[in-house]
């Protein structure tokens, strides 16, 4: 084999394996989140041992494929993000204990922002719900816990 | 509260600064802030009245739909949105003032 063809061919394999890399750099998810904290008055924290729930609009309908971020609450770094699925559920795992903040972002309505607690152990396990909702005069979108199997209950297709 | 919050359009300017132990003192602030948007309302009622056409031309959009909205519904969301901007932003202002005040107070006592 010529040193021309060699150098097409390694340059050929180069090209097609950068997608391939770039994916497993962006382990987790390829969306970008920011930090936010935009409430006028800051609930919680809600208590949960997994970062994990569904994300409804406000006629209750699975908001999918949006990007959802988790913040350490003192120095906003970003620890994880993921993208919700079809049926508006989403979940990050090995998020170790602490206080951190969930950023969940859908143009054009107002980006969540869930001030956390996550704990080792917990009685009764919660799920997050997410209600995304327009930006109105000091309300925003936000979050509650709920049984799991209440969560998916209400979510609409 | 474990922490402030920047206000978003008065840059500089950290909601409930130097009022984290003091929760009287926020509720003041949180009610000087609100009371701004009606204070806003009653200087420029005819911009108020719009805000409140393009909310409710958001809300009955918004009824029976599901995300991600048509173009048309995005449209009028984004138009509600830009038009709450100066009554947030009067808001903000005003609280910046109060929470000076405020925490000129606390060190009164």
């Amino acid at each position: 084999m010529s040193t021309r063809k060699l150098t097409l061919l390694i340059f050929a394999a180069a090209v097609l394996a950068e997608p391939l890399f770039a994916q497993q750099k962006g382990n987790s998810s390829p969306c970008m989140a920011e930090y936010e904290n935009h409430n006028q008055i800051d609930y919680g924290p809600l208590i949960v041992q997994e970062v994990k729930g569904a994300i409804t609009d406000q006629e209750q309908g699975a908001v999918r494929k949006v990007c959802v971020g988790i913040f350490t609450e003192k120095d906003h770094k970003l620890v994880a993000t993921t993208e919700s699925d079809a049926e508006g559920k989403f979940s990050l795992q090995n998020v170790p204990p602490g206080r951190y903040r969930l950023v969940v972002k859908a143009d054009p309505l107002c980006a969540a922002n869930v001030p956390l607690q996550v704990v080792k152990s917990q009685k009764k396990k919660k799920v997050l719900h997410v209600h995304m909702e327009p930006r109105g005069p000091d309300s925003c979108s936000f979050a509650d816990l709920e049984n799991e199997s209440a969560v998916v209950f209400q979510i609409k297709r | 509260m474990s922490s402030v919050t920047a206000a978003d359009l008065v840059p500089g300017f950290n909601k409930f600064q130097g009022l984290l132990g003091a929760p009287i003192y926020r509720l003041a602030e949180t009610f000087g802030h609100e009371g701004a948007h009606g204070q806003f309302a009653i200087q420029n009622p005819a911009q108020a009245v719009r805000i409140q056409q393009l909310v409710n031309q958001q809300d009955a959009a918004i009824q029976g739909q599901h995300y991600p909205y048509p173009p048309d519904v995005m449209q009028k969301i984004k138009a509600a949105d830009q038009a709450l901007e100066p009554t947030e932003r009067f808001a903000q202002q005003v609280e910046k003032i109060i929470n000076g005040e405020l925490q000129a107070d606390k060190k009164k006592q």
